[in-house]
């Protein structure tokens, strides 16, 4: 029975090298497959990083050393998702306008991993992967109340969007604004005779949060607490709505009236005294803060 | 002759050997892409954790800002509203003599009234949102924590294979400064930072998640892979993420047409008989033109009449990077996964 013995070696020769194939085939997919799970997580790692950031190609270097070594690590950003901000602030008219608003939103960042000549290229080919991943970089857009008076969702828009941390609004909460109103200058059976804006206030009402209450030392509206002033208003108020409750009728001249600047109960007088007078035609930021001060806590004389 | 019959068995240890380093490099494949997937999710599970936890404060700061904004306009109602009346008790000619002055003034009284009312009311409401503390901040988000890990699996909680270990909750306290007076606001007072109270600072949050987690083949040819930890490190901060200037008067609401604060008129009298054609009896919410100057990141306007507008803004939390240096996670809880 020579023949089949002597066939042992084509047999061997043949099988050897199928499994030989089959065996780097396989070896060689794997090591694709791990590059490729590497690509993966060192994309996410990458997007996580720079979002926060970070270097992304430090970071990875320590969990994906070979990622690190063989791969680029690119990151891009792109516009967030289209946002509707139905309300016309005027922002087309940069000398008119009358509001803006600036809002932190999710860009896109994509880490995106690259490797060239991935394998041993015995068996199977060397071959090229990528791997990528999108991260919501929170960025505010349309700074300074849409300063620049592009629109929102706007290239020009994305290209000035800047970080929350960097951002003039990083602040605690706040409440500002301007109210500006007429003083009425009472006169008997004429009303009040105000005809410039001469008697024009810039008021000072009690609903603030800035930097001169934020640190007073009590929360709430009792005396030291933040919103004192509210307190101390309300009250003025609700001593005028008394004297009022006691006044139906009125005559032409409200002179002792509650609602004479001169009475002898003070009332107005003091709702008066939180206000500073404004220049005609004044210019707003013509002068830095503390040139006008306001005097929402004056309680001077006092409502009686 | 060496060719024999034992010759053709061969190839049985080149396969075996081969089928062993081929399952050996799956198995490794396998148990990486467990890795990695499980680093992820802890990574996910620590994200959101730490975006959720500061939603009271967040929430409480929106209530409170919320209503500072209606007690302003509630504040500005009155205001106008006692002008009105002076106007019509000392009979002004926009009345229309002293029968409709006398109506207007009954009319604004009882506006008056009602807006005292209702102001008493917003001055309360703000005095109790006021009361939340940092302590109450810390501790909120220590129990939002908590919740998510009680509530795991369920609606409103976590991802139950993790341990949610709060790392710290403070406040941030390098921010800027916020000023206004009667002829200018500013935000970011150029060189200064914000002198607060630690109630009145943003809370920040640093959270890390963690499981031990065993291998996927549990013991290949004797080999017994160790158990490995996932760890997710994450950290968030309470941000003012919308920032918003009106003069609600002229700003358009987009789904009534109308101004967000149209004109009120409360009594007969209608005339205007102030400057530049001012109404005394009506309460209006006017502004002035801003003219916008990019080049030094500024607004400027002339004040050539009454105006009411408000700077404010709306809370959430945002990601930010961990700010609590090193970690030993030996010493976190990580329960087995």
């Amino acid at each position: 029975m020579k023949a089949p013995r002597g066939a042992a070696v084509p047999e061997t020769a043949v099988v050897l090298g199928v499994c030989l194939t089959l065996l780097f085939g396989t070896f060689e997919l794997g090591l694709i497959g791990l590059m490729q799970l590497g690509g993966d997580g060192a994309a996410f790692l990458a997007a996580h990083t720079s979002v926060l950031g970070g270097d992304p190609n430090a970071k990875i270097a320590g969990p994906f050393p070979q990622i690190a070594k063989n791969a680029t690590v690119d990151i891009q950003q792109t516009q967030p998702d289209a946002t509707a901000v139905d309300v016309d602030y005027n922002v087309s008219q940069q000398s008119n306008r009358h509001g803006g608003a600036q809002v932190v939103r999710p860009t896109h960042t994509q880490a995106t991993v690259t490797a060239g000549d991935v394998g041993i290229g015995s068996v199977l080919p060397k071959t090229s992967l990528s791997s990528g991943v999108i991260e919501a970089n929170m960025m505010v857009s349309g700074v300074g109340f849409e300063l620049d008076g592009n629109p929102y969702n706007s290239a020009a828009d994305f290209a000035k969007q800047k970080s929350y941390f960097n951002d003039d609004g990083n602040a605690p909460p706040y409440h500002i604004g301007f109210r500006f109103l007429y003083h009425c200058r009472t006169a008997a059976n004429q009303g009040c005779t105000n005809t410039g804006s001469g008697d024009l206030y810039a008021a000072g009402f009690a609903e603030y949060l800035d930097g001169d209450n934020w640190n007073r030392a009590q929360p709430g509206v009792q005396s030291g607490g933040v919103y004192e002033a509210m307190a101390i208003h309300q009250q003025v108020y609700a001593k005028i709505a008394a004297h009022l409750w006691a006044m139906p009728a009125v005559s032409g001249d409200g002179t002792g009236t509650v609602l004479d600047p001169a009475s002898s109960d003070h009332c107005m007088a003091t709702v008066n005294n939180w206000d500073i007078n404004i220049p005609p035609g004044y210019t707003i930021g013509t002068t830095s803060i503390g040139s006008y001060p306001l005097n929402p806590m004056g309680n001077s004389p006092g409502c009686s | 002759m060496f060719l024999t019959s034992r010759s053709r068995g061969q190839t049985l240890p080149i396969w075996s050997l081969g089928i062993a380093g081929a399952l050996v490099l799956a198995f490794a494949a396998v148990q990486y892409g467990d890795t990695l997937r499980w680093q992820i999710r802890a990574q996910n599970a620590a994200d959101a954790a730490a975006t959720a936890a500061l939603s009271v404060q967040t929430q409480t700061w929106n209530q409170q800002l919320s209503l500072l904004y209606a007690a302003s306009l509630e504040e500005w109602r009155i205001r106008n509203l006692l002008s009105g009346m002076q106007a019509a008790a000392y009979g002004d000619p926009g009345c229309g003599g002293a029968a409709g002055c006398q109506a207007t003034f009954v009319a604004l009284k009882n506006e008056y009234l009602r807006a005292v009312a209702r102001y008493t009311q917003d001055v309360q409401l703000v005095n109790r949102t006021s009361q939340y503390t940092a302590a109450q901040a810390q501790a909120d988000a220590r129990g939002l924590i908590k919740q998510l890990q009680d509530n795991c699996g369920k609606a409103n909680g976590g991802d139950c294979a993790f341990a949610y270990n709060v790392i710290q909750v403070q406040p941030r306290t390098v921010v800027n400064d916020v000023e206004e007076d009667g002829g200018a606001w500013v935000i970011n007072n150029p060189g200064v930072n914000a002198t607060v109270r630690q109630d009145n600072l943003p809370m920040q949050i640093e959270i890390v998640t963690c499981a031990k987690v065993a291998p996927i083949v549990p013991a290949f040819l004797g080999f017994q892979p160790p158990t490995f930890t996932a760890v997710g490190r994450a950290a968030a901060t309470s941000a003012m993420v919308t920032q918003e200037w009106m003069q609600p008067g002229v700003v358009v609401n987009p789904r009534t047409g109308q101004p967000f604060q149209p004109v009120e008129r409360y009594g007969p009298a209608t005339s205007g008989s102030g400057p530049n054609g001012w109404n005394w009896f009506t309460v209006s919410y006017p502004g002035n033109s801003a003219k916008a100057f990019p080049k030094f990141n500024a607004y400027a306007e002339h004040v050539n009449g009454p105006e009411y507008s408000a700077v404010t803004g709306w809370w959430n939390s945002v990601p930010m990077k961990p700010f609590s240096g090193a970690i030993n996670t030996d010493t976190l809880s990580c329960p087995a996964a």
